[in-house]
C-alpha cells in the first residue's frame, strides 16, 4: 500500500515537472499563433551580442500611460494597460488601470507613477530568430542614425536611417514579437531583395547635413 | 613524488653504499615507497581535470546553445529531465525491491533491515534529477520568453523536487533543493507576490528531512543538508527583509543558531566542530555589522517580519536551554546574540538615530569577547584569548570608525569598556594563574560538557 503511494507521488511530481515546460512552451506558441497582431516602434539594443544567441534583442519605446487607478501601484505590481489597432495596426495605448479592462490589454510590471503618468516596461523585448536568419540582419540598416535639417522648423534632428517597427501579437495581456521590419519590410531581406530603403544624400562636409527622403515622400 | 619517499630513496642510496644495510634490504624497502606521482600530487591533478573538462563541456554546451532555435532547445532541456525521471524511476524500482522494512526470524525476532542501494547511486540520482529539472525550467523559460518573472515557475519546480526528495532521500538532491526555494525567493523580490511566502513555506516542508538523514544513520548527508537549508534560509531572510537592520538581525539569529546547533553535535566530533567554527565567525561578523549605528537608522518593519523574529527567538531558546544543560557557557553566551539584538530591534524603535541600539550591540561585543577571553584563559588556548582580543579591537575600531556617536559618546563607551576590561583583568587573574601550571605539565585538557571551542 505503501509503495502504491509512493509510486502515485512519484508519477504526479514527474508529470507536473513536464507540465511546467509544456506550458511554458505552450502559452508562447498559442499568443504567437493566436494573438491580435500590432506594429511597433522598435529600435535594436546592440548591447549584447546577438550572434551568440538566438535572439536580438529590442526596445519598444511604449512605456508609459495615465494611471486611472484609485492608488498608485506598487513597484513590480502587475496592471493592465488598454490598447487598440490604430491606422495600420499601429499600437496605441488608452490608458494605464489595475483592473481588467473590457478590449485588449497588455498586462505589464508598474515601474513608477509621476503624476498620473504609470511608467512600465513594455512586456516583450526579444525576437527569436534562427541562425541563418540572424545573419542576414544588415546591421547598418538597423543602426545608422542621420543627422537631418527639418524643413518644416529648420533644425537638425537626429533619426534613424531607416524606419524600424516590430509585429507583435497579444493575446489575454501577453505579448510576442514576431517580426522586426525595416522601412515595412521584413529586416533579413530589408538590403538586399524586398522593399526600398530611405534614399539618404551624406553631408560632404561639417557645414553639410545628411538629407533624408523618407519611405513614401520621394518614390 | 612525496618528499618522505624521496628522503627514503636517497638515503637508501647513501646507506648502501656505506655498506650500513644489504641491498636486498633496500630493494624491499624501495618496493615499498616506489617512485612516481603520490596521491598528494594526483588528488589536486584529478580535481583540476575533472573542473578543466566540466567548464569545457559547460562553455561547448553554451556555444551550442546559441545557435539552436526554440524547439531544439526545448527538447535539449526536457531530454535530461526525461532521462534523470527514467533514472530516478528505476533506481526506486531496484530500492523498493531490495529494501523491505523490517525482516524477522523464523522465530519472529527482527534482523536487520537492508540498506538498499548504495548511498553515491542514491545521491547521483538526485543530484542528477535536481540538476535537470533546475536547468530545464530555466532553459525554457528562457527560450520561450513571455514573462520576465520567472519566480513562479521556480517555486513550481521547487515543489516538485519537495516530493522527490523524500522520495529519493538524496542530501545532494535537498541542497538542489533549498538552493531552487532561494532562487525562486530572489526572482520574486522586484516583483512582490506570492513567491516569497510560498518559498518560506517550502522550506519550513523540507526541515523534517534532516531528522530523516539522521534517523538513518547519515550524518554527513544530514550535516551537508543543513548546510544548504540554513544558507537557502539566510538567502531569505535577505531578500524577504530588504532593510539593513532586518538582515543583520536574521542573518545573526541564524549564525547564532549554527553554533548552538554545534554545541549540541559536539557527540559527532568534525562535524560539531565545522557548525561551530563558521558559526563563530558567522556570529562575530554579524554583532560587528550590528555594531553600527547605520543599520537601526530610522528602521520599520512588517509584522510577519516580527512573528518570524519570535519565532527565531522560541528556535534559539530551546537550543539556549539545550546548550545550558549541557554546561556549554560559551555556546550559551553566544545563543542569547539574536535576544539582545531582538532588544537592539525594538530600542530602535524608541531612539530613531540608532545609537541606543549600536550601543547596547557593542557593550554585548565586549561581554563575548570577554567571554571568548576568559575561556581561552581557563583552557590555556593562545588561539581562543587572540580570537577573542582581536574581536575586542575589530569592536574598538567600529566605535572609532561609526560616526553615528558623537565625540563624547564614543568617548563615554571607551571609559566604561576601559573600566570593564581593567575589572575584568582583576577577576581573571586568579584564573589564570591556574591555567598556567596545568598546560606546562602537559596535563590532557577537560573533555567534561564545559568543553566549548
Amino acid at each position: 500500500m505503501r509503495r502504491k503511494w509512493l509510486w502515485i507521488a512519484f508519477l504526479l511530481a514527474a508529470a507536473v515537472e513536464f507540465f511546467l515546460l509544456i506550458w511554458v512552451r505552450g502559452e508562447f506558441r498559442t499568443v504567437e499563433a493566436e494573438g491580435k497582431e500590432y506594429v511597433v516602434p522598435v529600435s535594436v539594443q546592440f548591447a549584447d551580442n546577438f550572434y551568440e544567441k538566438n535572439y536580438i534583442t529590442l526596445h519598444v519605446p511604449i512605456d508609459k500611460a495615465q494611471w486611472s487607478g484609485p492608488a498608485a501601484p506598487v513597484a513590480g505590481e502587475s496592471v493592465y494597460v488598454s490598447i487598440r489597432a490604430g491606422e495600420n495596426e499601429a499600437m496605441e495605448v488608452l490608458g494605464a488601470q489595475p483592473d481588467q479592462p473590457s478590449g485588449e490589454y497588455l498586462l505589464v510590471r508598474a515601474k513608477h507613477l509621476e503624476g498620473d503618468v504609470l511608467y512600465f516596461d513594455f512586456p516583450s523585448d526579444r525576437l527569436y530568430m534562427d541562425e541563418a536568419d540572424r545573419r542576414k540582419i544588415p546591421v547598418t540598416e538597423v543602426a545608422e542614425r542621420i543627422q537631418v535639417r527639418d524643413p518644416d522648423t529648420g533644425r537638425t534632428e537626429t533619426r534613424m536611417k531607416n524606419t524600424l517597427t516590430a509585429r507583435v501579437r497579444v493575446k489575454d495581456g501577453r505579448a510576442v514579437i514576431t517580426a522586426l521590419l525595416v522601412n515595412g519590410s521584413p529586416v533579413t531581406a530589408a538590403f538586399t531583395t524586398v522593399g526600398t530603403n530611405a534614399d539618404v544624400k551624406y553631408a560632404a562636409s561639417g557645414k553639410e547635413k545628411d538629407t533624408v527622403v523618407p519611405m513614401g515622400d520621394g518614390t | 613524488m612525496d618528499s618522505h619517499g624521496q628522503w627514503l630513496r636517497e638515503r637508501l642510496d647513501e646507506w648502501t653504499a656505506e655498506g650500513l644495510i644489504p641491498e636486498e634490504t633496500a630493494e624491499a624497502l624501495r618496493a615499498r615507497c616506489p617512485a612516481g606521482p603520490s596521491f598528494v600530487w594526483t588528488g589536486p591533478l584529478f580535481a583540476a581535470a575533472l573542473v578543466c573538462l566540466a567548464a569545457g563541456l559547460a562553455f561547448t554546451g553554451a556555444g551550442l546553445w546559441g545557435s539552436l532555435p526554440q524547439d531544439e532547445r526545448f527538447l535539449l532541456a526536457a531530454g535530461p529531465l526525461a532521462v534523470s525521471v527514467i533514472a530516478a524511476a528505476l533506481f526506486l524500482l531496484g530500492d523498493s525491491a531490495i529494501r523491505p522494512v523490517r525482516h524477522h526470524g523464523p522465530e519472529g525476532e527482527a534482523l536487520p533491515a537492508h540498506r538498499g542501494l548504495p548511498v553515491f547511486l542514491r545521491e547521483g540520482v538526485g543530484i542528477f534529477h535536481g540538476l535537470a529539472l533546475t536547468a530545464a525550467v530555466w532553459m525554457v523559460h528562457d527560450s520561450f520568453l513571455l514573462d520576465p518573472d520567472m519566480s513562479g515557475l521556480a517555486a513550481g519546480a521547487a515543489l516538485c523536487l519537495l516530493v522527490m526528495l523524500y522520495l529519493l532521500r538524496s542530501a545532494g538532491l535537498g541542497v538542489i533543493f533549498a538552493a531552487d526555494t532561494a532562487w525562486a525567493a530572489w526572482l520574486s523580490a522586484p516583483y512582490g507576490g506570492w513567491t516569497g511566502g510560498a518559498a518560506w513555506v517550502l522550506l519550513a516542508a523540507g526541515f523534517p528531512f534532516f531528522f530523516l538523514l539522521i534517523s538513518e544513520k547519515r550524518q554527513e548527508a544530514g550535516i551537508a543538508y543543513a548546510w544548504g537549508w540554513i544558507a537557502a534560509v539566510l538567502a531569505l531572510t535577505f531578500f524577504t527583509a530588504s532593510e539593513p537592520m532586518w538582515q543583520v538581525v536574521f542573518f545573526s539569529i541564524a549564525a547564532s543558531l549554527t553554533w548552538l546547533i554545534g554545541s549540541v553535535l559536539r557527540a559527532y566530533g568534525w562535524i560539531g566542530a565545522a557548525f561551530r567554527f563558521f558559526g563563530g565567525a558567522a556570529v562575530f561578523g554579524g554583532l560587528l555589522a550590528a555594531a553600527f549605528g547605520s543599520p537601526w537608522r530610522g528602521a520599520e518593519g512588517s509584522w510577519y517580519l516580527w512573528v518570524l523574529l519570535i519565532l527565531f527567538l522560541a528556535a534559539d531558546g530551546v537550543l539556549l536551554l539545550r546548550a545550558a544543560g549541557k554546561k556549554e557557557w560559551l555556546s550559551t553566551a553566544a545563543g542569547v546574540t539574536p535576544f539582545v539584538l531582538a532588544a537592539a530591534a525594538l530600542l530602535a524603535l524608541w531612539d530613531r538615530s540608532g545609537v541606543s541600539s549600536a550601543v547596547l550591540v557593542s557593550c554585548f561585543i565586549v561581554f563575548l569577547a570577554a567571554a571568548v577571553i576568559g575561556r581561552g584563559l581557563q583552557k590555556g588556548r593562545r588561539w581562543q584569548m587572540a580570537s577573542g582580543l582581536l574581536f575586542l579591537m575589530a569592536d574598538g575600531v567600529v566605535r572609532l570608525w561609526d560616526s553615528s556617536l558623537s565625540f563624547g559618546q564614543r568617548g563615554a563607551f571607551f571609559l566604561v569598556a576601559g573600566l570593564m576590561a581593567a575589572l575584568l583583568c582583576v577577576l581573571l587573574r586568579p584564573a589564570h594563574k591556574k591555567a598556567r601550571p596545568h598546560r606546562r605539565h602537559g596535563l590532557p585538557e577537560e573533555t567534561g560538557g564545559d568543553g566549548d571551542a
